[in-house]
């Protein structure tokens, strides 16, 4: 039983105690002044003052002392204290007394509702005792009965007074409370991390917390205690608020107010911005309805960033083994390309051992030894062209491959192809020729150096396979897409339909024996057909057995690179001019005089090299390594330095970076295996005035160094100096001869007296000028016997300059005075 | 500080060397190059001196001169905060010494014994790096 509602119960029971005993010894004394009364009247007055309240109290005590019950007892005391008004003949002051005891009291525990309520019981009260006790009015009361009411005037309004006031301050203390825990609900819901709204009963707002309205700050004027939920909604899709909702706002609306009925699990709501929003809505047991938004934007786009990274892996994934199937053919290809590529290099290396090894034997008969050689040379240069065609295959197949793309004279460049191909097809006694089919332009864009590669690969082709007959170049322009093609043509052995197939495969010649009986490398039409297509070109192939093969080049112009310069005339092309290459042996230019200083550290290079500079009558100096080409450049007089890059101690490039620094201004080119544009470029802008690649091309080599030492300060201003400065020379080195003696005087008597340090002021002086009056032996005399004296040998130094004066007599002697 | 005023046509060249034979045949060349006033010194300190005095356009200093070397004025002159175009002069060329010469940014480094030619050449490094004929003799 809630002990609160007890206890009211018996708060109740005091004042009524109190209140109706009083109340009974107000109606005995009116009933003793009327003198006559029946027995009932007083037992009822009796049991009324001493035992209603005690029977009211454990009524009301049963009934779990709810208000309902106490109103009940509230009533029907009225109504007994209305019964007692015609019992004391409605006299004035017992009456007023009763009558304003119980709706006093009624005022005071039920307020003016039990108030307004007790009236007519009151009446009920008054109206059965008029009709049992007869009406009758008493005029006064007399002393007695003043006495017997004046307690109940004090202590009944006192009594009364102290329980409404006690009633009144719980109640505050009861709203006070209300409000607070309010507030603490409030402050509460404000504190999570969530929006809370709480709908009542008939679906109408009651609260919603700040976090809330920060979700939706721009609801913040929408939202209103007592909305309903469904204006919420609307004014919520008339803002556009709902992006999911866009276009099926009716349909949204309705499967929406659905869930709100019946709320299940929660539900993700889409805001502006790409903010998501989880709703969970729970129904209270009280039929309210609260609702919790969570904003789980990050939580979304995780996942969906999960789901994307996880389509991504797949594809990788995919993607990886798709990469390792191909890298494991690719592989075993490239295994096979190896083992072959081995067999190739080991070939002409046989040859070039095995005849080297013949050449060493005693007793070799002459053109067996020319033999030997040549097929030595033979071997090397096949051997040369393998290497160079695999490195270019692996610079384009590593993409290394730079192409240029500049603007190419097309009559330049066939008369270059001319010029290289003629000779050997002469050689083989057959006849080459271009066919140009006019209109041509005359100029185009392209990598001049990839082109000629690829049209030279087909002439020599073309020439090893053909016996007798010719070899055609044609040349074909289409303007409409602008394509330039390139057909050789010959007269040769042809293929088969089968050797085609077979054709651009690396080292797969027609015939393994064709290698041997013709040569090349066997890479060179499947470098071609790369070459073609980094430069977005084609190459097809048709080809008759016997009669004969023909070899297209397809290359099509950018439309704006093709300038409209078109050649139409034969005359234009100039293309035979040169005519006479069967000749090609080597003229070495007659540079004698020259001064050149070689560079490099390989022992067999510089010999190679020194040979052939030594053939055009150049005087050569070798070093062999950086620091020492430094040093000697600076220390004498070359025409032209032949800087290798890769050295030891200080790099080529490092050597020529400190000479250029230090003002050296001759000739220096560089010697290098890296040949690619950018390398070259670079050397150049480190101060090489030319770059010779490596292996060194013996005509290209003789071009650039006759170029550089006849370029050398050897004729012009300096030289007319040089003359004026022999004749100053002669001057001086006269007044230095004549000097001379007295000086070798005074360096004998130093020495007598053994005064070093005289001697060696002597001695440096001496050494400072002999060599520039052409006395160089006395300088490096000097010098030694300087560094002597400054190690204090003097011994040695001693003898050194006995020497030294025996040395200067002689030159004394022999100079031309 | 040390370069010349823009209207001062005097050009003078600097050499400091301790040995006499090499100051004689230098000032001999330069003089059938060169219309500049020749300054000779015969050591570093000297050399310093006049390098701040006369503030020349062209400095030849010897490496090995006396108190103190080359070298050693060179990197004075520098520390001074000039740039002025220094060519050093030595009877060898050791890479060291070649470099260090580098990095204190000559103008040139020429080996004993002098020839026209390299004479010749100093000038024309001056003139291609300052563009200042002024020094050169008129040719006829």
């Amino acid at each position: 039983m809630d002990p609160s509602r007890v206890s009211a119960a018996r708060r109740i029971y005091a004042p009524r105690l109190i209140g109706l005993g009083l109340g009974g010894i107000a109606v005995a004394a009116a009933l003793l002044q009327r003198g006559t009364t029946p027995g009932w009247a007083w037992a009822l007055a009796a049991l009324n003052a001493l035992a209603w309240p005690h029977v009211a109290y454990y009524w009301c005590r049963r009934s779990g002392g709810s208000m309902a019950a106490e109103q009940r007892n509230l009533m029907l005391d009225s109504m007994l204290g209305g019964f007692w008004l015609p019992a004391m003949g409605f006299n004035l002051l017992p009456s007023v007394l009763v009558a304003g005891m119980f709706t006093m009291n009624n005022l005071a525990v039920g307020g003016l509702r039990l108030f307004l309520l007790g009236l007519p019981w009151q009446l009920a009260g008054a109206a059965v005792g008029w009709w049992l006790l007869g009406g009758r009015m008493v005029g006064t009361s007399n002393l007695t009965t003043i006495m017997a009411c004046l307690p109940f005037l004090v202590v009944y309004p006192v009594t009364i007074g102290l329980v409404t006031h006690r009633l009144s301050r719980r109640l505050a203390e009861q709203k006070e409370q209300l409000r607070h825990s309010e507030r603490m609900l409030r402050t509460t819901l404000d504190a999570l991390d969530a929006g809370v709204l709480l709908y009542d009963v008939d679906d109408r707002l009651v609260l919603c917390n700040r976090h809330f309205l920060a979700l939706h700050s721009e609801l913040a004027d929408v939202l209103r205690p007592g909305d309903r939920f469904e204006d919420f909604l609307r004014a919520v899709l008339r803002q556009g608020r709902v992006p999911q909702a866009r276009g099926r706002e009716q349909e949204w609306l309705r499967e929406r107010l659905r869930q709100h009925a019946a709320p299940q699990g929660p539900l993700l709501r889409e805001l502006q911005g790409d903010r998501w929003l989880r709703i969970v809505e729970q129904r209270l047991p009280d039929g309210s309805l609260l609702a919790l938004s969570t904003e789980v934007t990050e939580q979304v786009r995780r996942e969906r960033a999960l789901d994307v990274a996880r389509i991504e892996a797949q594809r990788q994934a995919e993607e990886l083994s798709r990469t390792r199937d191909e890298a494991v053919s690719a592989s075993s290809a490239k295994s096979a390309f190896l083992a072959n590529m081995s067999h190739e290099i080991r070939t002409p290396l046989t040859s070039i051992i095995g005849f080297g090894e013949l050449l060493l034997g005693d007793d070799v008969a002459h053109h067996d030894k020319v033999d030997a050689v040549r097929t030595i040379i033979r071997n090397g240069r096949h051997l040369l062209d393998v290497i160079n065609d695999i490195l270019d295959l692996s610079k384009i197949e590593t993409g290394q491959v730079q192409l240029e793309r500049i603007d190419v004279d097309l009559p330049i460049l066939l008369r270059d192809i001319v010029t290289l191909v003629a000779g050997r097809a002469q050689e083989h006694s057959l006849e080459f020729a271009v066919q140009p089919q006019l209109p041509l332009p005359a100029q185009f864009t392209t990598d001049p150096v990839r082109l000629k590669q690829i049209l030279l690969n087909f002439c020599s082709n073309a020439i090893k396979f053909t016996k007798r007959g010719s070899v055609r170049l044609e040349v074909r322009y289409a303007a409409d897409p602008p394509v330039l093609s390139f057909t050789v043509a010959d007269t040769g052995i042809g293929m088969t339909t089968d050797q085609l197939a077979r054709l651009f495969q690396p080292f797969a010649q027609a015939d393994v024996s064709t290698t041997r009986r013709f040569g090349g490398s066997g890479l060179g039409l499947y470098l071609s057909r790369q070459l073609a297509t980094a430069l977005g070109g084609s190459i097809r192939v048709d080809s008759e057995p016997g009669k004969g093969s023909r070899f297209h080049l397809l290359l099509p112009l950018e439309r704006e690179a093709v300038p409209a310069d078109m050649l139409t005339l034969e005359g234009d092309l100039h293309i035979h001019e040169r005519a006479d290459f069967a000749v090609t042996s080597i003229s070495v230019p007659d540079l004698s005089g020259g001064r050149v200083l070689l560079a490099e550290d390989g022992v067999d290079n510089q010999r190679l090299l020194a040979a052939y500079l030594r053939q055009a009558g150049l005087e050569v100096t070798v070093v062999g390594n950086g620091r020492d080409a430094v040093e000697t450049a600076l220390r004498r007089d070359f025409d032209l330095v032949l800087m290798d890059i890769q050295m030891p101690v200080l790099d080529g490039m490092e050597a020529t970076r400190t000479l250029r620094a230090a003002g050296y201004t001759r000739s220096i080119v560089a010697l290098t295996a890296n040949v690619m544009r950018s390398d070259i470029q670079r050397y150049l802008e480190l101060g090489c005035d030319d770059v010779l690649a490596k292996p060194v091309d013996r005509e290209r080599f003789y071009e650039v160094v006759a170029e550089r030492v006849c370029a050398a300060p050897g004729a012009g201003r300096a030289a007319a100096a040089d003359e004026a400065y022999a004749r100053e020379i002669a001057d001086l080195a006269a007044q230095f001869r004549a000097g001379l003696p007295s000086q070798l005087d005074q360096i004998r008597a130093a020495l007598m007296h053994t005064d070093w340090a005289k001697l060696r002021s002597l001695i440096h002086t001496l050494k400072g000028t002999a060599g520039s009056y052409g006395f160089g032996r006395l300088t490096e005399l000097s010098a030694q016997i300087e560094g002597e004296l400054e190690t204090e040998r003097h011994g040695r130094a001693k003898m050194l300059c006995e020497g030294l004066i025996l040395e200067a007599r002689a030159s004394l002697l022999t100079a031309i005075p | 500080m040390t370069s010349p005023e823009p209207d001062d046509d005097t050009r003078r060249i600097l050499l400091a060397d301790d040995n006499f034979g090499s100051r004689e045949l230098l000032t001999r060349l330069l003089r059938q190059f060169t219309r500049a006033e020749l300054h000779e010194v015969r050591d570093g300190a000297a050399a310093l001196a006049s390098f701040h005095l006369l503030r020349p356009q062209i400095t030849l200093l010897d490496i090995d001169m006396p108190e103190p070397d080359g070298m050693t004025v060179l990197e004075q002159i520098r520390a001074a905060g000039s740039e002025a175009f220094v060519v050093m002069v030595s009877g060898h060329s050791k890479l060291d010494m070649v470099r260090r010469a580098v990095e204190l940014g000559v103008g040139g480094f020429v080996v004993k014994p002098y020839s026209a030619q390299r004479v010749v050449e100093v000038l024309q490094n001056y003139v291609a790096k300052t563009g200042d004929r002024g020094l050169l003799k008129e040719v006829a």
